[in-house]
């Protein structure tokens, strides 16, 4: 079924003057300040920065791969949240047959967590 | 319904027995889950349910595909406890893991929206792919389940790409609305086309038809075999099942599109699997080739798209499945007890020792090849038919050609385990295995005897 109101190139115009505008912002702005301020370099300005901490070292030095087990951990059940959302806008619509489904699915959500929790996924050191 | 419900419950559960230290309840406790499945699906014959909102929608062919897939689980279900005998870590994973993806095959057959086939892909997919790996400490595992996922995030995106044209045109995810538009308009726009083209290559990347089958030899021979087992017999039912409910259902009006692609497709497949199946020494890897073979076969029943397309896909799907596991089985027992790399040679004089083994590996290569008698005969003799009725007759000369030059390679392992002599002494096998091989052969003969049974099903 194609929708009721048939869209044509032309109606689309404000987008591109939207997006013209948005881009030509950036440039001249970006431009602008290359052009206009001052370059004084020092070792001190050149350093990356990252919270105010001196850099040290190669950024690209191994390490543990707890990290990446928690933070994958963090990712995963941070994504399943969202789901929530939806179900929460929708409370009164969705009634009683909608928090159940909620409940079952929050068990099973819950389920995985107690596994890794049982798997000592989050034990430091083992 | 409640076929999926019991099978995601039982993944839930197993995955929990690996905190009760019991390996001896594992098979038990999967074997239980099968079949109260089973029972459920069968339940489910003559009901025609639609649910979710028209999303899935659950008839007689997606119970008689879903039984096939079930069958074939409890079969490798049955073989694995020999086979993780001398695994001791996270093997309850491994099974739940199993489990999971089969919830995705089951979303596979039922569909009736293009995001529920979506999520059945996906779901039956990121499982295997940690499935293929699952052997942790050896490279060419890790290098399928590697490639596996490279491959098969390049096929999801196609096909998410695909479905997005398809609805750019229609502005429908629902197979039945798509598929009203599509005999309501009299010209097929090229975008609808271009859509068509997407999630039919993308699925028959996942079915390993020629030209995207180039995954299928790695990650067939890298997997653990027993996942092999799984790949090449539940997710390739399944995907082919899919495909052809999807062009049934939802692009029949478009069938001069998607034929000429599906010609291709069964053409590469005889030509390729074939003749790399006849190159190999291993044969592991014979049978990932010979599975690709098995794949144009297959595309054969849903080119000829008639009324005798699903049956004689429903046929061929149990004798191939069935043939598959016996032959892996016994490569699984050949393969440890030579602790070899499992080629042509670890099969000489099998027969001697172990008449058991060499029958049911006899059975099953017959029944590839499509010699009478084996349900493999009668499943070639459908497809060719149904494809006939619509007009292929050329295709099926091609496909009997390829038929023909399977004998090499599939006699070549009987001439080995028959006429071949070698030291090799009896293989020990536990109950588990040997219910397993004596149940796939003895269906494999009767179905073979009696083809009528399966094939007034649907």
């Amino acid at each position: 079924m194609l929708p009721e109101k048939i869209y044509s190139p032309s109606d689309y115009i404000p987008i591109i003057i939207q997006s013209s505008i948005v881009l030509g912002f950036v440039i001249t702005a970006m431009l602008l300040t290359h052009l206009l301020g001052p370059k004084r370099k020092t070792k001190q300005k050149l350093l990356n920065f990252e919270c105010g901490i001196e850099g040290m070292g190669n950024a690209r030095s191994p390490f543990s791969v707890k990290y990446f087990l928690i933070a994958i951990l963090f990712v995963l059940f941070d994504v399943e949240v969202i789901f929530m959302y939806p179900w929460a806008v929708n409370f009164r619509e969705l009634n009683i047959l909608g928090f159940v489904e909620m409940l079952i699915f929050s068990f099973v959500l819950l389920s995985g967590f107690v596994y890794i929790i049982l798997k000592r996924a989050f034990v430091w050191e083992k | 319904m409640l076929t999926l419900i019991t099978i995601a419950a039982t993944g839930i559960i197993i995955l929990y027995t690996t905190f009760f230290k019991s390996r001896k309840l594992l098979v038990p406790i999967a074997i239980t889950g099968a079949l109260t499945a089973l029972a459920f699906n069968i339940s489910d014959w003559n009901t025609n349910q639609l649910l979710f909102n028209n999303m899935m929608k659950i008839d007689n062919y997606s119970v008689a595909f879903n039984s096939v897939m079930i069958l074939s689980l409890i079969l490798i279900l049955l073989l694995s406890h020999q086979y993780f005998k001398g695994v001791d870590k996270n093997v309850s994973e491994i099974y739940s893991l199993l489990f999971f993806s089969f919830t995705g095959a089951c979303l596979l057959t039922s569909f009736n929206n293009f995001t529920m086939l979506f999520i059945g892909i996906e779901t039956m997919s990121i499982p295997l792919y940690v499935l293929a790996g699952s052997k942790k400490f050896s490279i060419r595992s890790n290098e399928a389940s590697f490639k596996y996922f490279i491959m098969g995030s390049f096929a999801t995106a196609i096909f998410l790409l695909g479905v997005a044209l398809v609805y750019g045109v229609t502005g429908s995810f629902n197979m039945s609305e798509v598929s009203e538009y599509i005999s309501a308009t009299a010209k097929i726009s090229s975008l609808m086309k271009l859509g068509i083209l997407f999630i039919v290559i993308s699925i028959g990347f996942k079915i390993a038809a020629a030209p995207f089958h180039f995954w299928a030899p790695d990650v067939y021979e890298g997997s653990p075999t027993l996942v092999t087992t799984y790949m090449a017999t539940v997710v390739k039912v399944a995907g082919i099942a899919a495909l052809l409910r999807l062009l049934t259902g939802c692009f029949i009006g478009a069938a001069a599109e998607w034929q000429h692609i599906l010609e291709a497709f069964i053409i590469l497949s005889f030509v390729i699997g074939n003749f790399g199946a006849i190159q190999q020494q291993s044969v592991k890897r014979m049978l990932a080739y010979s599975s690709i073979s098995h794949t144009g076969f297959m595309l054969l029943a849903i080119i000829a798209i008639n009324q005798f397309s699903a049956s004689s896909l429903l046929y061929y799907s149990l004798s191939y499945s069935l043939a598959t596991i016996a032959a892996f089985a016994v490569l699984i027992l050949v393969k440890n007890y030579k602790n070899s790399d499992a080629s042509y040679e670890s099969f000489n004089g099998l027969a001697k020792h172990n008449p058991f083994l060499a029958f049911v590996m006899l059975t099953a290569m017959l029944s590839m090849t499509g010699i009478p008698i084996t349900a493999g005969f009668f499943a070639k003799y459908y497809v060719f038919l149904a494809s006939v009725k619509s007009g292929y007759s050329w295709l099926v000369i091609c496909a009997i050609i390829a038929a023909l030059v399977g004998v090499a390679y599939y006699f070549r392992i009987i001439i080995n385990m028959y006429y071949k002599e070698s030291n090799s002494e009896k293989i020990i096998k536990d109950n588990y295995f040997v219910i397993s091989l004596i149940i796939a052969t003895a269906i494999t003969l009767a179905v073979g005897i009696l083809p009528q049974f399966i094939i007034g099903l649907i």
